[in-house]
């Protein structure tokens, strides 16, 4: 290989390794952000609110009823003199600012937290609009607004990032593509020489292919080692002092192995598919 | 297993003209047979590399039939005409040796065609430059070679996969007494493992010390002659 067409491989590859590095983040950022939504969106709860008149049975039948829905992950029941500690703790008050107040005027509540496919405003609003015709039940409630906004954001970060990864993978076909070609251009005089000698299609284009291949594979490889390293550097350099900024966000991001593999796999593909289409023009060389 | 056929290469009535009009070539009518040798002589632009070109296929005749082998050629770029060529030893006009590649590499690329194995590539890539006396030069770029040995590496690259027909366009042209003597040598060895020759040339010697049978080309028409001397 002749000096100027190495200099022209390295740099294809490292543009493919640059944009699968893009597409790789964008991908990894819509990962972690539909992975975080999903975590905001388990830390919401709906509320039952219990009346103040309700006996101990008529809650215990409550706590059952509720248990017995198949989508309730747990429940947890916060006494009047338990939502009075909280609300004291969490406000930072002395208990004498309530002296004046009378009884308790915290109602208990059971918080329930449910699985996945429950964790949308209908399946949520769907209970909650049951749960409320329960005896002893004076109201429910759940963050609706928040998990609307939650799960349309989620879904906006997976959609956006998908798409402009997909944009992005198909650019590392495009790049590819081009140099494969320009590769024919520089070796036309090879291709003549092969239809010569009798050379078949797949004979002549099994350079280009490995060409193409290998500069996808290497890209993709470059790629994950770039993300895969900025990851570790971030998570170990500035983990703590994120954590403490995000409130432990960080910990739950995630790099996944499986990733890497995919990464390193979608290079070789869009290599190997840019040098496909590239190869239309293979049709044209013939002395 | 199918009879070979008799007749290696067949032309009838091929009629070619160039862009400018002229007819280069006119009703040309002469058959190879197997194993046989036939040199194609005739003055400068008599059209006897134009011919080899239609025989190969890489240019199309304007009239008239080509057949190598029982198959005709058409002129198109097919997998049977790739076929045709794998079977072909070529040294015509328009395949240079690759200035990027090294005389070895040069060879291999004939033997990369008909799908050999590395360690076949290896072997006969090996054994061929040192029958033409170019084991000294395996690692050379064609710029650093001489016209003869230019010349030779091309002879090797036609002959290494060992073809059953081989067409040259002036094998000895350029080339200097000995090294054209060894050139000739290599192609009557060629000639006596059984390959069918076709050779375009200027040498008005080359025929009798090829032992080939002579067919010249003039006025766009083929004079076929008799053999000029025994092969071997």
């Amino acid at each position: 290989m002749s000096r100027g067409r190495r200099a022209a491989t390295a740099g294809v590859t490292l543009t493919a390794a640059l944009v699968l590095t893009l597409a790789g983040g964008c991908w990894l950022a819509a990962w972690n952000a539909w992975t975080l939504m999903r975590a905001w969106r388990a830390d919401v709860k709906l509320v039952v609110y219990v009346r103040d008149t309700a006996a101990a049975e008529e809650i215990e039948g409550l706590r059952t009823a509720i248990g017995s829905e198949p989508r309730v992950r747990g429940q947890r029941l916060i006494t009047q003199a338990e939502a009075e500690e909280e609300f004291l703790r969490f406000m930072q008050l002395d208990r004498s600012v309530l002296a004046g107040l009378g009884d308790n005027p915290f109602p208990a509540s059971i918080e329930v937290s449910v699985d996945d496919i429950a964790q949308t405003p209908q399946a949520m609003g769907d209970l909650a609009a049951r749960w409320s015709g329960l005896p002893g039940v004076e109201e429910v409630r759940y963050g609706e607004a928040l998990l609307r906004d939650l799960s349309a954001a989620a879904r906006m970060v997976w959609v956006l990032g998908a798409a402009v990864g997909a944009a992005l993978a198909a650019g590392v076909a495009v790049v590819i593509g081009l140099t494969v070609q320009m590769s024919f251009g520089g070796r036309h005089d090879e291709i003549i020489l092969l239809r010569f000698l009798g050379a078949s299609d797949g004979v002549i284009l099994k350079p280009f292919l490995r060409e193409g291949l290998a500069i996808g594979t290497v890209g993709g490889l470059a790629a994950s080692l770039v993300l895969g390293g900025t990851w570790l550097v971030v998570r170990d350099r500035w983990g703590s002092t994120l954590d403490g900024l995000l409130g432990a966000w960080l910990s739950r991001l995630v790099f996944p192995v499986e990733f890497v593999a995919v990464l390193i796999g979608l290079g070789a593909v869009m290599g190997g598919i840019g040098s496909l289409v590239a190869a239309k023009r293979l049709r044209q060389v013939a002395p | 297993m199918a009879t070979p056929f008799p007749v290696a290469i067949q032309i009838l009535d091929v009629w070619k003209a160039f862009q400018t009009g002229l007819d280069v070539l006119q009703g040309v009518t002469f058959s190879v047979s197997r194993g046989e040798a036939v040199v194609l002589q005739g003055p400068t632009g008599s059209g006897k590399s134009t011919l080899l070109r239609l025989v190969i296929g890489a240019e199309r005749a304007d009239s008239g039939t080509i057949m190598v082998g029982g198959a005709e050629i058409t002129g198109s770029v097919t997998p049977q005409l790739a076929a045709i060529r794998r079977s072909m030893g070529l040294m015509v006009q328009g395949m240079p040796l690759l200035p990027a590649l090294t005389v070895a590499e040069n060879v291999a690329l004939a033997l990369r065609a008909v799908k050999a194995s590395s360690r076949d590539v290896r072997f006969r890539v090996y054994d061929t430059l040192k029958s033409f006396g170019l084991e000294g030069r395996r690692e050379s770029y064609p710029s650093q070679l001489s016209g003869g040995e230019a010349q030779r590496v091309c002879l090797a690259r036609a002959l290494v996969t060992r073809p059953a027909l081989v067409l040259a366009d002036e094998p000895t042209a350029l080339l200097d007494r000995a090294t054209a003597e060894g050139v000739i040598a290599v192609l009557r060895d060629a000639h006596v493992r059984g390959a069918t020759m076709l050779v375009a040339t200027h040498d008005s010697d080359l025929a009798s010390r090829l032992g080939a049978r002579c067919v010249v080309l003039r006025g766009g028409r083929a004079d076929v002659g008799g053999r000029t001397g025994d092969r071997g």
